[in-house]
Order: C-alpha cells, then structure tokens, then sequence
C-alpha cells in the first residue's frame, strides 16, 4: 500500500469513526419520555399517557404499547388515555408502559416506565379530617334515642376531626350515593339493627359487600373513609356465612375483583362480631362507650385499642354479647387516628386483612 | 357505666317514682310468667342499700395516682383533658421496657423493637393505666393463672378495699385475639394480644353491676399489661340502711313504663337482682333485659338491660 493509500485508508476511518460518533450523539439527544397524568395514578383514573421527545422535529412516530394496546402517535408530544376503572375494564394493578420512537432519519429509540395502579397516595384526597354521624331512623324506636345519645357523647367529647355530617341513616348514603356521604368522610359511624355484614339502620337492609368506601371509589375520584364504625349487631361476624369465609365479604379477592368491596381503599371497619346488649340506668353506657372511645382517638391511641379498650372498659361481656371487633389492612395495625397513610387495593402486597376481636 | 352526680340520681328517681304507678296501655311488652315470677322474688325480698364512703375512695384514689406516679412521672408525661371535666389523660413514651409483675417481683419481660405508649387516665369512674405493648403470640396461659396473676396484682398493690361484706366477686377472663391469614396462605392463624381478667364485685353477696377490677396479662411473660379500677368506690357500711322492696306490679309498671312510646313487641328475657354504684350511692337493682321481637328482615336489634331501683332510697 502506497503511502497516499494508506493516508486514504485512515481518513476514511476517521471520518467514518467521527460520522458513527456524530450518529451517537445525536441519538443521545433524542431521548423519549414518558409522562402520565394524574402523576401518581390509581386503578379507576383516567389516565393520560403523553410521549414527548428533547428533538421532536426529528420524529416520525412513536408507537406505544400498554394494557396489551399498540397505538401509534403521529406528532409530538403524542396523546394517549386509557380508562383505568374495574368497572369497565379488565383489573389493572400495574401499567406497563413502551415507547418506540422512530426519527425521520430511521433511527429508533426506546423507553418503557412501570406504573403501581394498587396504592392511592394519601394526598390525592381531601385534606379536611372529618367525620360523620348517621343516627338510627325512627322506624327503630329501641335505638333511635340511644344512638342520638350516644353521638352526642361521641361528637361531646372528640376533638381531633370536625363534624361534617349529623344526619338520620338512609341506605343511599352508603350506595348510591356514598360519594356525597359516607365516602366523603375520614371517619364514619353508623348505628342500626345488623346480621353477618349487613346493617339496617333505618329499616332497609344494606349488603355491605356490595358497597365500596376508600381512595379507590368511585373511579376517577378520591374516596375519604379511612375508618368507619357499625354500632350494630353481628355485622362484623367472623363466622362463614353462606359458604364463604368472613373475609370475602370484605375483601376483593382474584374470583371478585371485579366486585365492589368495602375495602377499596378503607383502612378499617370497626363493630361487633356479637349481639350488642347496653345497659341503661341514668343513660345508656352506649354513651359511655363513645365517650372513651373519642378520648382515647384524641390522646394518639392506635385506632384498634381505642374502640377494642373502650368497648372492653364500657359494656358487659356478659351472656356473649358485645365482642367488639375490628377490621383492618394489617400495614394499618398502629395507625392512630392523626397517620396519614395510603390507601391499598388487590394486588398490592399490603391488601390482606386481619381482624382483631374479643373472644 | 361511670358515677353521677348526687343531684342528678335523685332528680332522675324522683321522675321515676310517679311512672311506677303508671298503667302503660302502649307499651308492647312482654312478660313471661317465668320472668314474672322472677320480678315477684325479688320484690319479696328485703336488701340493703348504702353510702359510698367517699372519703377513703378519694384516699384509695390518692394512693392509685402516686403509685401511677412512681411508674411513668406524671410531671413528664404529656397531658390531655377531655371533654369531661374530670377526666385526664397522661401519656408518656418508653423505649425499653420494665415489665410489671403482680408484686413488683423480677421477671423477663417483653422487649418492644418499637417504643411504646404508657397511659394512665383520671376520670369520674375511675382509673386506668395501659401499656400499649402489641406483641401477640400464638400461646395462651391457663386462665387461673390469668385470675391468679390479676387478683394478686390488685391485692398487692391495695387497689382495692375489701370487707367481709364488701369482696371481690366472681371473676371472668376473656381473651383479645388476632385472626391472620398471611399472603399466600389459605389457613388463618390465631393469636393471642392479652388475656383480661374481669374481678366482679359482690356486696351483701349480690354483684354491684357496674364495679369491676379489670388486669390485662401477656399471655407469655404473664406481666401486667394494663390495670383498670372502675365504678369501685368503698361502702360505708356504718351507714348501711335496710330496707324492703318495691312491690312487684310497680317494678313491672316501671319496666313497661320504658316502653311506653315504643311500637315493636318486646319480651323480657332475663331478671337478676344486683346492685349499683353511684357518685354517692350503692343501692339494689334489678336487672331487666329486654330484647326486640325479630322481624322479617333478619336483623338483629341490640338488647337492653334496664336497671329499675329495688327499693326507694330513704324509705325502709
């Protein structure tokens, strides 16, 4: 090889060398991003999936896969919605997300993001702590007067929250419309006849298994209830009721996830797993009941031990009546009434459920 | 069912007295003749009623907030008032753990990865001192060890006073559980938060309903997780008073006379004598529990027991 040969072999190296590296960078440049809306996404948002690129000018089309969808974008940034609600859709607990973008040079880039649909972060809801009270109805002339006595213990003596609601139980707050009831609050307490998980407050029977309360209800929305109290016989029953164990009336299972439970999102349910019996002389120590247990929430007792202690303290574990009983995602065990903490769906390794209860 | 007032619980029998003459034609209660010859006993009998002897009750009170005092400094412990103006609330946080045994004895105790809360609560019925130690385990102790451990707890730390009228009654222990079904698993397990030891109180031997002595036990170390002294002041049995009850049909009248706006049918299902304690008082009750009759919907209604006055109080 001559010496202008060999000077030719080079040059055309370097330039290639200096060409590849060029390409690098340029690629470099190009970097695919992935953004979704609401930020921190929950099963039953609609969510919103934009792809924007640093060199949007250089892009031909991107296509984009998730929830076993390909779709191509033309344009940047490119738009992309997807309806996360179980409601409609199949049960989402993750999103997986991939972009290819392919530049008008030919060349590709990729990006792929991961996104946790089973944790509603505390602070996509209200910010208010409140509480609501949904008093017997008139039709139940044994409980009317006592529930009335024993929320005005309750609301007498708990600082912690506000009220928000003081009103006579109809069946639609915890339906239909628990939107504007009982999902609005932090805390709720009901009072009505009971059976195995259900509630008659005021003459209509209300299947809680049909009814959901949490950050996870209704879809697309932030549900409150983080603690919700049945002062009602039975409805925490532990027994197995038609089959099935007490926990698949609580809680979404793989066969029910497509069901509403009342833990979509609700931390606890607290109550009775027994008949209730009070006792009455100057009053009713339902009163009593309430009273303790507001005392004990505002002195920053775990929520388990402020119900379990004063229903222990208060009424007569006599005749096997008044077994009070709670309910609750075990990573909530030694939460107090002030923690601030997410909320957990199915598919989430903190959604299993324990119960606390007196024997 | 805290304490009340002296002046409340006579106005309150004094609006009771004119409805036991009452005649209730709307009133849709029923009762048994079985129930009825209960009410028929104990209006035949005669009882005691007396005093509460307030002044070695705010003594025995004064050695159960010192002895709190010595555990947790109540100085140090942060303080909530309630609502109520005799209740309050200290709370104090510890590290390490210094079990409490029923006479102060050495022992291994629990030892908490977490700090813990110790509570001591001042109010109208009483006191209470909590250690929020949540440590469940799967074992349980046998339950006379459980009344052992709490009775002797009491006694030793002379939370109660006593007399051969005036004693610790029958005991019950109950137990605070956990059913856990970890993930994965199909089987729950059970386990064991704290067994609880309930001290009844009999006087003249019949149990004053609302007294009780309560010792929450770790079912393993067997320390004292808790103590609780509620409605348990001390009689005055110097000022005991005898007297006869009231008959049967103004016992009934006052039973039907709670229901006399009601429109359900209720049955009595259970009648016991008793006593109860006051802010000033520990008189004869009796007890009447009253259940709804079911409906067609299935759901259950809370019961009530009713606590009627045996006897007037003054009277003989």
């Amino acid at each position: 090889m001559t010496q202008i040969q060999r000077f030719n072999f080079v040059a055309r190296k370097l330039w290639l060398t200096l060409l590849l590296a060029l390409i690098a960078m340029l690629a470099g440049c190009r970097d695919t991003r992935i953004h979704v809306s609401p930020e921190q996404p929950q099963q039953g948002d609609m969510l919103w999936i934009v792809v924007d690129n640093e060199e949007n000018d250089e892009v031909d089309y991107v296509t984009v896969t998730y929830a076993d969808q390909t779709k191509i974008g033309y344009g940047m940034p490119a738009y992309f919605t997807l309806d996360t609600c179980k409601d409609t859709q199949p049960y989402l607990t993750r999103l997986e997300i991939d972009a290819v973008t392919t530049y008008v040079d030919g060349a590709t880039g990729s990006e792929d993001r991961e996104v946790d649909l089973t944790r509603g972060a505390a602070s996509t809801e209200d910010e208010d702590l409140d509480y609501a009270v949904y008093l017997a109805g008139t039709s139940h002339d044994d409980l009317r007067d006592d529930s009335i006595d024993m929320a005005e213990a309750f609301m007498d003596e708990f600082d912690a929250y506000s009220n928000s609601q003081y009103l006579t139980a109809e069946p639609r707050f915890f339906t239909r419309q628990s939107d504007t009831y009982a999902n609005s609050a932090d805390l709720v307490i009901a009072w009505g006849h009971g059976n195995h998980h259900t509630i008659n407050p005021a003459g209509e029977t209300i299947d809680l298994s049909t009814t959901g309360y949490g950050n996870f209800r209704p879809c697309g929305g932030s549900g409150d209830a983080e603690y919700m109290v049945f002062f009602s016989c039975l409805t925490l029953s532990l027994r197995d009721d038609d089959g099935n164990g007490w926990r698949y009336y609580w809680v979404n299972r793989i066969a029910t996830q497509s069901d509403l439970r009342p833990f979509s999102g609700l931390h606890m349910a607290l109550g009775f797993r027994s008949e209730v019996r009070t006792r009455w002389i100057f009053g009713t120590d339902g009163a009593d009941l309430f009273e303790e247990f507001a005392a004990n929430l505002d002195s920053g007792d775990r929520v388990v031990d402020a119900w379990q202690e004063a229903v222990g303290d208060e009424l007569s574990f006599l005749f096997g009546d008044n077994r009070g009983t709670v309910m609750y995602l075990q990573v909530y065990e030694d939460d107090t009434i002030f923690s601030v903490t997410d909320d957990y769906i199915l598919g989430n390794i903190d959604y299993h459920l324990v119960a606390d209860y007196w024997e | 069912m805290s304490a009340q007032p002296a002046r409340r619980f006579f106005l309150t029998g004094l609006l009771l007295l004119p409805s036991l003459w009452m005649t209730s034609a709307q009133a849709q209660l029923q009762v048994s003749p079985e129930m009825y010859e209960r009410i028929s006993s104990a209006a035949s009998a005669s009882y005691a009623y007396y005093p509460a002897d307030t002044a070695r009750h705010d003594e025995l009170l004064r050695h159960i907030d010192a002895w709190a005092d010595a555990r947790i400094g109540l100085n140090n412990a942060r303080e909530f008032k309630g609502g109520s103006p005799q209740r309050s609330t200290w709370v104090i946080e510890r590290a390490v753990n210094t079990p409490l045994f029923p006479a102060g004895e050495p022992g291994r105790g629990l030892s908490p990865e977490q700090p813990f809360r110790i509570k001591y609560v001042k109010k109208a019925a009483g006191r209470s001192f909590v250690k929020s130690i949540r440590m469940p385990v799967s074992r349980r102790m046998d339950e006379e060890q459980v009344i052992k451990t709490g009775r002797h707890f009491i006694e030793a730390a002379g939370f109660v006073v006593t007399s051969e009228a005036d004693r610790i009654g029958e005991p019950m222990v109950i137990a605070r559980l956990l059913d856990v079904l970890q993930p994965g698993s199909t089987k729950p397990k059970t386990l064991v938060v704290l067994q609880r030891a309930i001290f009844s109180r009999s006087l003249d031997g019949l149990e004053v309903f609302n007294s009780r002595q309560i010792v929450d036990v770790h079912p393993e170390t067997g320390e004292i997780l808790a103590w609780k002294g509620l409605d348990w002041a001390p009689a005055q049995e110097s000022g005991r008073k005898a007297v006869k009850a009231l008959p049967a049909e103004q016992l009934l009248d006052a039973i039907k006379n709670a229901y006399r706006d009601t429109a359900s049918t209720y049955h009595v299902t259970a009648v016991n004598e008793g006593m109860y304690q006051s802010a000033e008082m520990i008189f004869p009750v009796l007890a009447v529990t009253v259940e709804r009759q079911a409906d067609k919907s299935g759901q259950r209604a809370p019961k009530r027991t009713l606590y009627i006055p045996l006897t007037e109080i003054g009277g003989s």
